[in-house]
Formats: structure tokens, C-alpha cells, sequence
């Protein structure tokens, strides 16, 4: 696949139509896109992933020019296009990705579908393929595409991605590009599993006609075939399964580690919010105890003092007197209107007993306070006789309130200080939960696949047997032995072919590996290599400490230079397949040049670096598409100035609104 | 000549065949002509051709 051109309409920041061509000339492989910060350099470059596979990294959906976007009316229509014109396998193609919006009444811009399409070019016309997506994948699998379409932002993640290894669609695309495809398409087609491949469909060929028992044996053979096929088709799930479950328990337990501390303060946190709880509860209830005692004998506590002094003035005032206690001047009046006294004794004007009560008031209220002043010591009496030991006990209950509210304050001042430290660290109680349940279902699934293995075992042997069995039976007679032949001769074809492609796979990992390292070392220039694995997972290791073997942990600059090395190691080794004659590997299918197009790829490196850069991608890939910041440009001329085809400048005129110019 | 599942099979075959097959899967990948099914058949036919020819 080589990029010819890029058309973009509405894209972003650049308003209106905008075409650039690449250069696809051998000698001058190298198109350059200068431009200042947020020109839109990133824009541009995910044009291309957006045309190709409708997907960007932006965060705001709408791809639609912003001013374009403005002057929409309500019930306008306005679109996004991208066009890219490339060749593959040396035809033509236009891949063409339109989006339009609609402004609707109240002014909100809605979507409306997307159209892809992708063109052939035949005899000058353009032919529209039925299934675009499915020619996408074969033209470049979005598996891979982010490795071609280098954005600088994603190399850490795509470091992690290489490290960890991907999905088993990353693998076959690596082996896609490698040459490997044509055997990946023979074994789906004699794979015995499927029931229409040749395997498959030979063993519903056979007669049942002659002898009752092979078609007996055949449906059995079919149900074992069928029963192995669903435990074949669960395990790798279940590995799988596995293995990404144990790559969460491994990153759960990293952030664990890292958030230990945090377990211990948050333990501290909460045993002191339990004992603020104490501390408050038992504030209430001796603040409850304090009130009712002071309720009951806090006043006479705190009149003490003046009662006594009263109660001596008194009896030196010798204030009481002869008055009757409760006896008020309207008792007497009372009974001189009755006319007769308590006793019985008549009351009248003028006779002793009149007389004698009215001396009386004399002596009463409200002529005399004697009688309330002796209600008043009487009361005083009882008043004094407060507790002695009130003041102490209401002291030591105060203080205690006191002292918990004091504790209080300094568990607060504790729990503001663990809570500044936890700021930042995570909740590893929520981790550690995650990774019991994830443990929990990583035994599950051992145990299910335990359990498949041991079933799978016995369904194979059962199947050999049966089809032993039906072989012999099969044999005996004419149609049956024939189809017995031929699938004899298929099942071989496809047991050789597998150990064929086993041993030309590991042989173009290898070519693969020296590629990548070649490449790697020529970027890095330092001690180190690195080895792909069978799942294609890379290990970045240092080579110049004798006997130190493990992966180490990579710089900025040493994970762009492997991700660098390994997509121009891939790319390389499938440009150098991409004529056939020179593959030494027979039965390999040539593979196709690809482009790398970068998003400022130079940023990362120091100046010894950047010319490596600069002399090695070039080489490595057919064509180079690089997006780079202005001030890097004359750097870039300064390594790669003969090997441009194609230089263009982005002009920004200001955040929504940028042109390209051809310099 | 190796007898295997009581049939014997030429390996001088098995190899020709394969060599053939694959060749025809590269075609197919860069024509697209042949769909699942008709590949099938079309590789049945090649071995059937082949083993009776021997």
C-alpha cells in the first residue's frame, strides 16, 4: 500500500476542499508537513485513520470545521470528507469517508450516517467495491493500522501494547503482511473442524448404503468432531481469559504495592472517626448526668453562700415574731364577716374576740412580714442542705467532657493530615476486592479448562477409534475407500502444511526479530536488543551487562525507537517479500510495500538520534509521510533534504482555520 | 511410500499438492474470485485429480 494523495473537506481546521499529493518516487520517498503548534499537523494525520476506518482520538466527535459549522442556518447541510487515493497490490484505489450534518431548528448540529466507500480503478473508470470494510482489512487491518499511522502521543501505549502482546487479530495481521497469508487461508479451508471445509465434507461424503454401521459411525464421528469443536473453540477463549485476567491481577497488585501506605493511613482514618464517635456519644451522655444534677441542686449550690448570709441576718434582726405562719390580714377579715371564729366562738362588733383578731393584724401580713420570713428560713433550711460534694463531682464531669472534646480536636487535626497524604494515593481496599474476584474467577476458568482437557482427551480417543473403525469399514468396498483416499491425502496435506508453516513462521519471526534489531540498533545506537516472542511480544533487552537477561524498563526515546524499529522492522522485511522472486521461502505469499506516515516522529530525540532516524525509516519503508513541528524542519531538511519528493507548510491563521501551502 | 491409517501415502504427492494448493490460495488472495465454498471444491478437485493420477 502507497499513499498517492489525500483530499479533505471540512476536516477540522482546514475549511474547504484541501488536496495534497505524496511522493511515491523510489529515490525521493520521503513527503514532509511542516507546521506551527496547533496548526493542525495531528488533525491531518488522523484524517487518514478517520477515512480509513472512521475512527479519530479526538475527543469532540463532530469533525466538522468549526466556521463552516458557525455559519450554518437551522435545516443546513454541511459535510466532511476525506479521500484517499492509494495503491495496493498494484491497483488503484480511491477510499472515500463522508459524514454530513444537519443543523436543526433549535440549532443543535445532528449527524446523519456516514457513508465509506472504496473505488477501484480499472481502465480509467471507477468500480465501487461491495464490501469496503472487508477490502479495508485486506488492503491494512486497523489491527496494524495504528503502527503505520504513527501518532507521538500513543507510543507509550502502544510500547505497552507490543510488551504485553495483543490480540490474536495483531498476530495474524503481522503474519498477513509477512507472507504467511495463503497458509492461514488453507488451514480455515481443510480445517477439520468445519463442516464444509474438504476435511469436513469428505466425512459426510461417505456411503452408508453398503453397510448400515458406517453411517452409524459416521454420525458418531460427526458428534465427537462436533463435541471437540466447542471444547477446541472454548479453550483458547479460556487462555485467553486467563491471560488477561492474570495481566489484571498483576496490574491490580502493582497499583496495591504502590498504594500500600495508603491501607495503613486509611485503617488510622477510620479508627479515629470510631473513636470521634465514642468521644461525641460520651459527651452526651455525661453532659446529660452534669445538667440533671445541676437541675436539682445547682441552684442551691450557687445560693448557698447568700442564703446563709441571710438566714444569720435574720436571727440577729430577730425579724420573726408572734405571727401565726400562713395567716394573711383576708384569714381575719374572713372571719369577723363569718361571724364566728374556728373554735366556734361568736364574732361580734365590739366583744373579745373581735377584739383579739384584731390585734392579730398586728402581727400578720401585710401589716407584718414576721410570718413570711419564717416561711422563708424554713425554706432556707432546705435549700442549704445542698451536697458537699456536688462542686467535685460537677468538676470532674466537666473536665471529662472537656478532655473528649480536646480528643476530638486533635483526631480531627489527625484525619485532615492522613487525609492531605491519601490525597492522590488510591482506595486499595476496592483493588483488593477486584483482585480476590478476579483470582476467584481465574481459578474458575482453570477449572473449566481442566475439566475441557480431560473431556477433550477421552472425545479423541473415542473419535480415533470410531474413525479407525469406520476406515476399516470404509475400506471395503469401492466409493468408500475412495473418499477414505482422498481424505487420507487431505488430512496429511493439511498435518504437513501445519508443520510447514510452523517451522517458515518461526524462520520469518527470526527475520523479523533481526530486522526489527538491525533497525533498532541503527536508531538507538545502544547496548541493547530485542527478542518477539511467538504471540509477537517484543522484550527490549540489555545485551552489553554480561548475563543480565531480563526486560528492562525503557525510556521516551528508547520506546519510540522500538516502536519505530518494530513497525519499520515489519515493514521492511515485507517490502523486501514484496517481490516474489526473491523470497526464498517458496510457498510465501509476496507481501506489499507499506508507508509509514508519523506525527512528529523527531520529537522525542536528541540530535545524534534524529539523525539516525532520519537515515534509517527512509530506507526501512518504501514511503515516509512525516508531520513534523516547524522548528524541526530544518533539521529534517538537514538529513533528508535529498530524499524528499513532496514539502508542504501548514498556515495557521488562527485556532479553527488552517491552509496548506506547497513550499 | 508411507502407510498411514491403513492407506498409503506418497509424500512425493502430498508435497506436489500442497505446493499446489498454496499456490492457488496466493492467486485467490490477490484475485478474490473464489469464495469459501468454491475454493473447497476447487482444492477437492486438484487432490482427487492428483491422487487418481497416481
Amino acid at each position: 500500500m502507497l499513499l498517492k494523495s489525500i483530499r479533505i473537506i471540512n476536516f477540522r481546521q482546514f475549511i474547504n476542499e484541501t488536496e495534497i499529493e505524496f511522493s511515491i518516487d523510489e529515490r525521493k520517498n520521503v513527503s514532509i508537513i511542516l507546521g506551527e503548534n496547533g496548526s493542525g499537523k495531528t488533525s491531518f494525520a488522523q484524517a487518514f485513520t478517520w477515512c480509513l476506518y472512521g475512527k479519530t482520538d479526538f475527543k469532540d466527535s463532530s469533525m466538522l470545521n468549526k466556521v463552516v459549522e458557525t455559519n450554518m442556518l437551522p435545516g443546513d447541510e454541511e459535510c466532511v470528507r476525506v479521500d484517499i487515493e492509494l495503491i495496493h497490490d498494484s491497483k488503484e484505489y480511491n477510499i472515500s469517508r463522508t459524514q454530513t450534518y444537519k443543523k436543526t431548528q433549535n440549532g443543535k448540529i445532528g449527524s446523519l450516517p456516514t457513508s465509506f466507500h472504496i473505488a477501484e480503478k480499472i481502465k480509467g473508470q471507477q468500480e465501487f467495491l461491495k464490501n469496503p470494510e472487508l477490502e479495508m482489512k485486506q488492503i491494512l487491518p486497523k489491527e496494524l493500522a495504528g503502527y503505520f499511522f504513527l501518532n507521538g502521543e500513543h507510543i507509550e501505549k502502544l510500547n505497552k501494547e507490543l510488551k504485553k502482546g495483543k490480540s490474536q487479530e495483531f498476530a495474524i495481521a503481522v503474519e498477513n503482511l509477512l507472507g504467511l497469508k495463503a497458509f492461514l487461508e488453507a488451514f480455515d479451508h481443510f480445517n477439520p473442524s468445519k463442516k464444509h471445509s474438504v476435511i469436513g465434507s469428505y466425512n459426510s461424503q461417505y456411503d452408508g448404503n453398503s453397510n448400515k454401521e458406517i453411517s452409524v459411525l459416521r454420525d458418531e464421528i460427526q458428534n465427537f468432531q462436533e463435541r471437540i469443536n466447542r471444547i477446541n473453540k472454548r479453550l483458547p477463549e479460556i487462555e485467553n481469559e486467563i491471560e488477561l485476567g492474570e495481566e489484571n491481577c498483576d496490574d491490580l497488585e502493582a497499583t496495591i504495592r504502590e498504594n500500600e501506605k495508603s491501607a495503613d493511613y486509611q485503617k488510622r482514618r477510620d479508627g479515629l472517626n470510631i473513636k470521634i464517635e465514642y468521644n461525641k456519644n460520651s459527651i452526651e451522655d455525661e453532659t446529660a448526668v452534669l445538667l440533671k444534677n445541676f437541675n436539682i441542686v445547682g441552684l442551691s449550690f450557687l445560693s448557698k453562700s447568700l442564703i446563709n448570709d441571710a438566714l444569720e441576718y435574720l436571727a440577729s434582726e430577730k425579724i420573726v415574731d408572734k405571727g401565726i405562719p400562713e395567716i394573711h390580714e383576708r384569714t381575719i377579715d374572713f372571719l369577723i364577716k363569718r361571724g364566728y371564729c374556728i373554735c366556734g366562738t361568736d364574732i361580734k362588733f365590739g366583744n373579745s374576740a373581735y377584739s383579739n383578731l384584731n390585734d392579730t393584724l398586728e402581727y400578720i401580713p401585710p401589716k407584718s412580714i414576721g410570718t413570711i420570713v419564717n416561711n422563708f428560713v424554713i425554706q432556707c433550711g432546705e435549700l442549704a442542705k445542698t451536697p458537699e460534694t456536688f462542686f467535685e463531682t460537677f468538676e470532674t464531669q466537666f473536665s471529662h467532657i472537656r478532655s473528649y472534646e480536646n480528643e476530638i480536636e486533635e483526631y480531627v487535626s489527625e484525619i485532615e493530615k492522613i487525609s492531605e497524604l491519601l490525597e492522590g494515593m488510591k482506595d486499595i481496599g476496592v483493588y483488593q476486592s477486584q483482585l480476590s474476584y478476579k483470582k476467584g474467577k481465574i481459578k474458575k476458568l482453570e477449572d473449566e479448562k481442566e475439566k475441557l482437557l480431560k473431556n477433550l482427551g477421552a472425545l479423541e480417543e473415542n473419535l480415533s477409534r470410531k474413525e479407525s473403525s469406520l476406515r476399516d469399514l470404509a475400506l471395503k468396498d469401492e466409493i468408500n475407500a475412495r473418499v477414505e483416499i482422498y481424505k487420507a491425502y487431505s488430512q496429511e496435506i493439511y498435518d504437513s502444511l501445519t508443520e510447514y508453516y510452523k517451522h517458515e513462521e518461526a524462520e520469518v519471526r527470526e527475520l523479523l526479530q533481526n530486522s526489527i534489531n538491525d533497525i533498532f540498533r541503527k536508531i538507538y545506537e545502544g547496548g541493547m536488543s530485542i527478542s518477539v516472542d511467538e504471540k509477537y511480544r517484543i522484550k527490549v533487552l540489555v545485551d552489553e551487562v554480561k548475563g543480565f537477561s531480563s526486560e528492562i524498563e525503557t525510556s521516551t526515546a528508547q520506546s519510540t525507537s522500538v516502536i519505530f524499529a518494530f513497525i519499520a522492522g515489519i515493514i521492511k522485511l515485507a517490502k523486501d517479500f514484496s517481490v516474489e522472486e526473491s523470497i526464498d521461502h517458496e510457498l510465501l505469499s509476496a507481501s506489499e510495500p507499506y508507508p509509514l506516515v508519523m506525527d512528529a516522529p523527531l520529537s522525542n530525540f536528541d540530535r545524534r538520534r534524529i539523525k539516525t532516524v532520519c537515515d534509517t525509516l527512509p530506507k526501512a519503508a518504501e514511503q515516509v509521510i512525516i508531520f513534523i513541528k516547524d522548528t524541526d524542519g530544518d533539521i529534517a531538511e538537514e538529513h533528508m533534504g535529498s530524499i524528499i519528493g513532496k514539502r508542504y507548510e501548514f498556515i495557521k491563521i488562527n485556532e479553527v482555520e488552517t491552509y496548506i501551502v506547497t513550499r | 511410500m508411507q502407510e498411514k491409517r491403513s492407506i498409503e501415502i506418497d509424500q512425493k504427492v502430498v508435497n506436489r499438492l500442497m505446493k499446489k494448493i498454496i499456490l492457488l490460495e496466493k492467486r485467490n488472495i490477490k484475485t478474490k474470485e473464489l469464495g469459501y465454498g468454491q475454493i473447497v471444491k476447487k482444492i477437492k478437485t486438484i487432490i482427487e485429480e492428483e491422487v487418481e493420477c497416481y
